[in-house]
């Protein structure tokens, strides 16, 4: 996997080969007599440029020799650099590894989840880095609408690359996408309904209908429907087995309620990110001109992180808009109900098939909670009149001092 | 780009990386909540701590903190440089602290009326009972806020002050998102849904969209985080605290985003808990209100009118130039925030 890390090195590969060309044009600079370099031109700058060498060639070599070790990595035996060639590709192989390292290793001490969000923002961050060569070619030459920029930088790509800024899964001919599936699913909303089904059949109408459509319509839709149902019907041949015979009925009903439910969840989910590429698309362009207009000003382009900094701060800006439209929240609110819904008919059907069985299943449990929620309020309501009928004058409740467990414990936590 | 630049920038990244390197290596323990306490009362899941001091406290009346439901409350004492807790307690107040604990599915009937009238009311009497007072000082954070003025309605006579953090109490709000999301939200279906315990990575999804390029940002600055030990450990820390986010009770959950974001009862003077109507103009004891002028979570606007519903004569408005989590955590706090509520408080002690 790639990370911005990566990205860096690719930076200073560019950088290296500027900087080995630098140093050609450097040595052109100077003529060579009696063994002594002796500077021909700019002497001040070839000093300056002398000693950031020896800085940099220090700084790397105290950080090739102190983190061998740390890091359990062999040494090469040719420390020694003789060429120039050597000194560099030595030097990009263990900033390399050594920026492997930093990376892995701050990975590890990031919560769970955590570790997911980086993850995709160093997969994203390559991602755009992989379009810096064409979009500074954009960006000095003025190309900022999308009729021109779709000659570098492909409407699909870009939106992948959106919805990987919100963590979105891409998808493809998204207005198509919807109106069929709309379509379809609508239709086979009213056959469903009306169609008795019984365990030994209930997936083949399902299963005839999406392999149509799939076909049809090439809506990617509905073979994830397929799926779907082929996962469903996998897992259900062994809750079968376990299952009371009353309720293979019962339970193929609760999968077809779980395939309507996650092919509205689908239908959604493509509607909310319809909305969100469609309001990112104008950030690039924004991003684009202003960097334009900028170089038409000083003839300078940013570099890429400043690049990106400023194009998450325009994209940021869209979705804030549309985040906050009537339409976004309601959208926003049907997702997570119809996903909600699915996970809710998926532990439905785990109670049915295990319903025969001695576990305490969630039901159950809920049972007890809500009993044991009640007790809790009427010891409250009796310890409230216990604590009237304590003070003297029968005051409120609210000026007793109610004895709770009051248990100490020394916590283990230390200053530091 | 001139040589010495492109050296420049080379010479960077090679102490950036070294320096990244070192820094993670030394790190054994990523550390949060290090102020020494005790465990004074626990019910269940719900744990009552009273802070160690060193010094005697200049306060005689002891401060109970209520934070919210949502998130835990070792942000406020997140590092020992950066500690809300550890900077009141250096000003001279006595420190309780209610922690909540983590819900799980037992917990899904448990109600606000559990939680206030409950928890809060039973820790309130505890401290009471210990300090042989008939008040305390209480301070509420953000939902943990508006708990607070709910028990403060209810219960005047036990609280001698009232502080409140970031709290929100109009909830008829469409600069905010939460506020704006929250109305269109069917929270039956949503809790029900989640078997009556909402767990905390669906609500941190919502917290993660009201600024969705935050992360991004976060990660930009990595690299130039690592090269200092005590920022990787800021930002370590914080990774830590924002992924440790309690799931919901069921029950509490539907009743606060129906009744406070839905249908705004509090400031209505319409909510209702275990039979009693909330009357905020019952509140009469000194009030500080504390809101944070950039605070995209509870935008001031919620916060704000808390002053103008309540009877106190002595109340005072407090704006912290910062956002919702600067309150806890940012410099401006242990410089102005704190002192400035210690100050309030030894004032009216």
């Amino acid at each position: 996997m790639k990370t911005q890390f990566d990205t860096i090195i690719e930076g200073q590969k560019q950088m290296w080969d500027f900087w080995a060309d630098a140093t050609k044009k450097m040595g052109e600079a100077i003529t060579k007599s009696d063994n002594q370099f002796v500077p021909s031109e700019a002497p001040e700058s070839v000093k300056e440029w002398a000693e950031m060498q020896k800085k940099f060639a220090q700084n790397w070599v105290d950080l090739y020799t102190n983190n061998v070790e740390k890091m359990g990595l062999k040494t090469t035996g040719s420390d020694g650099v003789s060429t120039m060639k050597e000194n560099m590709d030595q030097w990009a192989k263990w900033v390399k590894e050594n920026q492997e390292w930093v990376r892995d290793n701050l990975l590890s001490r990031l919560p769970f989840v955590q570790q997911y969000h980086y993850k995709s923002f160093s997969e994203l961050y390559e991602d755009l880095y992989r379009h810096w060569e064409p979009l500074r070619k954009m960006m000095e030459v003025g190309i900022y609408r999308w009729d021109g920029m779709e000659r570098f930088f492909a409407p699909e790509t870009y939106r992948e690359l959106v919805g990987k800024f919100m963590g979105f899964k891409p998808a493809k001919d998204i207005n198509d996408l919807i109106n069929q599936a709309n379509e379809a699913f609508e239709t086979y909303l009213k056959w469903g309904q009306n169609t008795p089904i019984a365990h030994s059949d209930w997936a083949n109408p399902w299963k005839a209908w999406t392999d149509r459509m799939t076909e049809t319509t090439g809506n990617p839709l509905f073979k994830a429907v397929l799926d779907v149902n082929q996962t469903v019907r996998n897992g259900l041949e062994s809750l079968y087995n376990v299952a009371g015979q009353s309720r293979e009925i019962e339970m193929a009903r609760v999968i077809k309620d779980i395939q309507f439910a996650y092919a509205a969840f689908l239908l959604k989910t493509t509607e909310l990110q319809s909305m969100v590429y469609n309001a990112g698309q104008f950030a690039l362009p924004d991003t684009l001109k202003y960097y334009h207009e900028e170089f038409n000003k000083n003839k300078q382009l940013p570099d890429y992180q400043t690049f990106f900094s400023r194009y998450t701060n325009d994209l940021e800006n869209y979705m804030i808009e549309v985040l906050h439209s009537n339409e976004y929240s309601t959208l926003q609110n049907e997702v997570a109900k119809t996903g909600i819904q699915v996970k809710s008919k998926l532990d439905k059907l785990v109670e049915l098939a295990f319903a025969d069985f001695p576990f305490l299943m969630n039901s159950h449990a809920d049972e007890i909670g809500k009993e044991a929620a009640a007790l809790r309020k009427k010891v409250r309501q009796l310890e409230a009149r216990l604590a009237k009928l304590e003070q003297p004058n029968g005051v409120s409740s609210s000026t007793t001092t109610t004895k709770k467990k009051t248990t100490k414990k020394e916590t283990t936590s230390k200053p530091k | 780009m001139s040589q010495t630049t492109i050296t420049d920038q080379l010479v960077e990244q090679v102490n950036t990386v070294s320096e990244a390197i070192r820094n993670i290596s030394e790190i054994e323990v990523i550390d949060i909540a290090t102020t020494p306490r005790e465990t004074v009362w626990e019910d269940g899941k719900v744990k009552l701590y009273h802070f160690t001091r060193d010094t005697p406290p200049k306060a005689k009346t002891p401060v109970v903190v209520s934070y919210a439901l949502v998130n835990r409350w070792e942000m406020m004492d997140l590092q020992p440089n950066r500690s809300f807790v550890r900077k009141l307690l250096s000003e001279g107040i006595d420190l309780y602290m209610i922690d909540w604990g983590y819900a799980t599915r037992l917990d899904r009937y448990k109600t606000m009326s559990d939680y206030i009238l409950g928890n809060i009311h039973d820790c309130i009497n505890f401290v009471c009972e210990k300090h042989q007072v008939d008040q305390i000082n209480l301070l509420g954070v953000c939902q943990g806020g508006t708990f607070s003025l709910i028990y403060a309605s209810l219960f005047p006579e036990r609280i001698k002050n009232l502080v409140t953090l970031v709290t929100p109490v109009d909830f008829d709000n469409d600069e905010g998102l939460l506020f704006r999301w929250a109305r269109d939200m069917d929270v039956d279906a949503i809790v029900d849904g989640f078997g009556g315990i909402v767990p905390g990575d669906f609500l941190n999804t919502g917290f993660d969209l009201l600024k969705p390029m935050n992360k991004t940002r976060k990660y930009m600055n990595l690299p130039q985080t690592m090269r200092s030990k005590d920022y990787l450990m800021n930002f370590l820390r914080m990774e830590k605290w924002v992924a440790d986010s309690p799931d919901q009770a069921g029950e509490a959950y539907r009743k606060f985003i129906k009744d406070m974001y839905q249908e705004n009862k509090l400031i209505k003077g319409t909510f209702e808990l275990d039979g009693m109507t909330v009357d905020l103009s019952k509140i009469t004891m000194p009030i500080l209100t504390i809101y944070a002028r950039e605070d995209h979570i509870v935008p001031p606007a919620t916060t704000k009118p808390i002053n103008d519903i309540v009877s106190s004569k002595d109340k005072e408005l407090l704006e912290f130039p910062g956002g919702h989590i600067g309150v806890f955590v940012g410099s401006r706090s242990q410089k102005l925030l704190t002192p400035a509520i210690a100050e309030w408080l030894l004032k009216r002690d």
